[in-house]
């Protein structure tokens, strides 16, 4: 047999078993393509029946990678596909923490905060860093950076001074510049947001509210255990009140909200209370499960499990739709680069001159090792580790040396392992999407297909 | 499917819904989103032996040697 069908594919159970024509949904992996399939069309896929279906719809199924040729190694043609991917990205992007100070002492948080904040060597240098990434990688289309903390609006004369540099250096060479923020929102007062909305093209701030103002000011607190909750609220109302705020994207700015058992019940009231706001059509909200960030253990405590998550996230997403909230497309889509580890033209710069391949390093005690550390800004550039353990995660992957469980699991060009950093700590995760992926092919399905509000 | 609500939508949409066959049992649903991360637009630029493009439209090279339709 030439052909074979790919096990890369998720298939729904018949949508309605009392219909004449059963259908399902089929959803390709490999190319992202979810599609509604008679049942009969689905059987001729499973027992190899190929020649059954007609030379149009067997090239379809083969240009949607529902079938693949039988004698190709799908997983290893996943990844060699995704280091190409990863190549032809045509941007260099920074995570860039101007400072390790953060006002809040969030009892989940993996780091651990100091008033240093970016000298202007570490700035020059980062320039440097970034000339020396474009002279490296000449197809850059695009320089992106994400300010990251501690708290980055507590470093706010590094980012104005990086940025317009940054700035400046893209324009030189052609190149687009974008940029986003990840703020606990304390000091994003309305005048702030313009500025960096305007001038420093800082289209997303992903700002954190675990749920409602009891819960959030049990565990969002400063240091000195003040609340925040009401704070941070009366900045996003304002800023969302600006005649500008929708003038670059739809939604600047992002709720983040982090989950676990003492909240997760709350999180439909939080949905309201942003709909009394008159916010539905001015931001976008996410769940987040509560992790082991660090040395912290707050996903081991108090943490869902990936089923528990999975099932709520469905019933979260359902209550958006009903409340009215904008949501387009909530599928998976075909991933090249797992995230930032894999991309050499991908790094982070912390607020000493550390130069790290992931986000989650700088400021944590768990990634003080030098195998988590490409090296520092500051020291001569012969000194620098470009084989830190996260950045070989493909290869590693090819190799079986690290989690074999991926190369069998279905989600496999979706997700890429999720977070190769747990993978390397032993500490296996799957994403939630694993456990709810078929519910959200039909809630895709009815949210295309129909006005889902009027079937709740 | 897990969710119960989920369920009850669905049967409601089925219900509801004048039935129709698929043209050839298959009707895609998400082509332009899918496109979207794969190099370009998968409805001008079809690989024919299911491989993957290795420049973007309005190019279309496919890798392995393959054309496109």
């Amino acid at each position: 047999m030439i052909f074979k069908l790919s096990k890369y594919i998720v298939v729904t159970d018949v949508l309605d078993p009392n219909s004449e024509k059963q259908q399902r949904i089929i959803f390709s992996t490999r190319s992202g393509i979810s599609a509604l399939i008679e049942d009969a069309v689905y059987q001729k896929l499973q027992v190899g029946d190929f020649t059954g279906l007609g030379n149009n719809v067997l090239s379809r199924f083969m240009d949607y990678e529902i079938i693949v040729n039988n004698e190709e190694d799908e997983f290893q043609e996943i990844l060699k596909l995704n280091k190409l991917g990863v190549k032809d990205t045509k941007s260099v992007s920074m995570t860039i923490q101007p400072t390790a100070n953060c006002q809040l002492g969030c009892f989940y948080c993996g780091q651990v905060h100091s008033k240093q904040t970016m000298s202007a060597d570490v700035q020059e240098k980062i320039l440097q860093r970034l000339i020396y990434q474009l002279d490296r990688q000449r197809d850059t289309e695009l320089v992106h950076t994400t300010w990251y903390g501690g708290e980055p609006l507590m470093g706010y004369s590094a980012i104005i001074n990086l940025s317009n540099r940054m700035q400046e250096i893209a324009r030189d060479r052609g190149l687009a510049y974008g940029a986003y923020m990840i703020t606990n929102g304390l000091s994003l007062k309305k005048d702030i947001f313009t500025e960096l909305y305007l001038h420093h093209k800082i289209t997303r701030f992903q700002i954190t509210i675990d749920t409602v103002k009891e819960h959030h000011d049990k565990r969002r607190i400063t240091k000195k255990g003040e609340s925040t909750f009401d704070i941070i609220m009366k900045n996003i109302v304002e800023i969302c009140a600006l005649e500008h705020y929708q003038a670059r994207v739809k939604h600047p700015i992002f709720i983040r909200m982090n989950v676990d058992e003492s909240n997760y019940q709350h999180v439909t009231e939080f949905i309201d209370y942003i709909v009394s706001l008159g916010l539905k059509d001015k931001v976008e909200m996410g769940f987040f499960p509560i992790s082991n960030w660090g040395d912290k253990n707050a996903g081991d405590e108090q943490g869902l499990t990936t089923n528990e998550f999975a099932e709520l996230e469905i019933e979260w997403l359902m209550y958006m739709q009903e409340q009215g909230f904008t949501m387009e497309y909530i599928l998976p889509l075909r991933n090249y680069d797992v995230c930032m580890v894999v991309n050499e033209a991908s790094e982070v710069y912390d607020a000493t001159g550390n130069i790290t391949p992931c986000y989650e390093f700088p400021y944590t005690p768990k990634y003080e090792d030098k195998k988590y550390i490409i090296g520092n800004l500051l020291e001569d550039e012969s000194t620098y580790n470009n084989k830190t353990q996260v950045r070989g995660w493909y290869d590693d992957l090819a190799t079986c040396n690290v989690s074999p469980k991926c190369s069998k699991c279905n989600l496999f060009p979706v997700c890429n392992g999720g977070c190769p950093k747990d993978w390397y700590n032993g500490e296996v995760k799957c994403p939630t999407v694993k456990a709810n992926i078929e519910d959200k092919l039909v809630l895709q399905y009815l949210m295309d297909k129909s006005s889902l509000k009027t079937l709740m | 499917m897990k969710s119960k609500r989920l369920k009850m939508a669905l049967q409601k949409f089925s219900e509801a819904r004048i039935e129709g066959g698929l043209e050839d049992g298959f009707e895609v649903m998400n082509l332009d989103e899918a496109s979207s991360t794969r190099g370009g637009n998968l409805a001008g630029c079809t690989c024919n032996n299911g491989s993957n493009y290795t420049t973007k439209p309005p190019d279309c090279t496919c890798n392995n040697g393959s054309n496109y339709a």
